[in-house]
């Protein structure tokens, strides 16, 4: 009887033997399908957030080629934070090409001392990790910090991008991307800015070229084609 | 032969169960085995793509003169336009060691702001939607490159499936200094 006991452990151990191995080669397989979509995913993500950033800064310097850079000053209504303890902040939110200020409340309360640090970057994640509705999906949310220095001051950009697929990046994603773009110097001169290194400008279309010389008024220029320019 | 040691002996009912359940784990072994091998082969070749993409990507990223680019301006309409580039023919890339059937492709897509539609500034708008009052040239360009190819695997069965990796970004060119 000892004789035929020890059979059978025998082949029980043989038997969890292999499948110790069999659940291995699994578990390595699973481990390895997972980290080369973790490394896709984080190399989407890294560049979704790029992309975010140069669409802001894209966004943010058309206010300024129009010669009126957006500012805590003349847009105070968009602005959080007091330039002192917390910097003046502003949230852009969007997909692809599109953005405009967040409207979502999440973490963007202008008009308020708003969110110092890193704080504001729950309130990102937790953006960009709800089921996104239909007509309103951001795919990206990027904090803009309004800075001073010299006299001129610029935007310091932080962009945040949605993951593709759900669960397979690092638990931290959306991922942060740190950057500063759009160095904006106070120009008063549109021409100089806007048009600096244009070799020549072209016009399409009807209508009337003005210039004015005064930004106080615009509607009175100093010369005007009077609806000369068109099709010859 | 003592009548203790007979006893001690399998039966063959034992050994046939025993050698049943053997040959299954060894089968399931051998699978597994076979199965992880093609897994690592595969990703083998998506870590190779997607290197691929993202160099070709990072490289239009930084070449910084896409706006000045005349070949990125249709001839008649004077309009910013949008071009897809083949990775080999116009890019000069080649195939990544141990990628069969391997294309690329790298499209760019002219954006430009609509300022004056609205009254303000408010979104980017694809030019493939153009309306009256557009201002500036091509000034935001997105990136996207796809690299293609037919898998190991699929290639062993004589299949045509083909997998892809496809990175998307954007391209913002800095403004010149006044």
């Amino acid at each position: 009887m000892r004789a035929r006991g020890t059979a059978l452990v025998n082949v029980a151990l043989v038997v969890l033997i292999a499948l110790g191995v069999v659940t291995t080669l699994l578990l390595a397989s699973n481990g390895l399908a997972l980290q080369a979509r973790g490394t896709q995913e984080a190399a989407h993500v890294r560049f979704a957030a790029r992309g975010a950033v140069a669409t802001a800064a894209a966004w943010l310097d058309a206010f300024a080629a129009q010669g009126a850079p957006l500012t805590p000053t003349s847009s105070p209504e968009l602005w959080a934070g007091d330039g002192i303890d917390v910097p003046y902040h502003l949230v852009l939110t969007g997909s692809g090409a599109s953005c405009a200020p967040d409207a979502s409340g999440l973490f963007y309360a202008p008009g308020t001392q708003g969110l110092s640090g890193e704080a504001w970057l729950d309130g990102a994640r937790a953006l960009l990790r709800a089921p996104p509705a239909e007509a309103t999906e951001a795919t990206f949310a990027v904090r803009v910090d309004f800075e001073e220095v010299g006299g001129t001051f610029f935007y310091r950009l932080r962009g945040l991008a949605r993951a593709s697929e759900e669960g397979v990046s690092d638990p931290r994603n959306p991922s942060v991307l740190a950057a500063q773009a759009g160095l904006v110097p106070a120009v008063p001169e549109l021409f100089a800015y806007g048009f600096a290194g244009r070799e020549r400008i072209v016009l399409r279309g009807r209508g009337t070229l003005a210039v004015a010389d005064s930004n106080d008024d615009p509607n009175d220029p100093v010369l005007s084609s009077n609806g000369a320019i068109g099709p010859p | 032969m003592s009548f203790a040691r007979c006893k001690s002996a399998f039966s063959l009912v034992e050994v046939v169960v025993s050698m049943g359940i053997l040959a299954t784990l060894l089968l399931a072994l051998a699978a597994t085995s076979a199965s992880a091998v093609q897994l690592g082969e595969d990703m083998r070749e998506r870590r190779a793509a997607l290197a691929q993409a993202a160099s070709v990507l990072e490289r239009i990223l930084a070449t910084d003169s896409l706006e000045s680019d005349p070949a990125y301006v249709d001839p008649n309409s004077g309009e910013p336009t949008r071009l897809v580039h083949d990775l080999a023919s116009d890019l000069g890339e080649a195939a990544p060691a141990g990628l069969d059937g391997w294309s690329g492709s790298a499209e760019v897509r002219a954006y430009r702001f609509d300022a004056l539609v609205d009254g303000a500034p408010a979104a980017w708008r694809d030019l493939a939607d153009p309306k009256p009052f557009l201002w500036g040239e091509g000034q935001l360009f997105e990136v996207r490159v796809t690299v293609r190819w037919r898998p190991s695997s699929v290639g062993r069965t004589g299949g045509s499936q083909t997998s892809a990796v496809t990175l998307r970004s954007f391209y913002y060119p800095s403004p010149e200094e006044p």
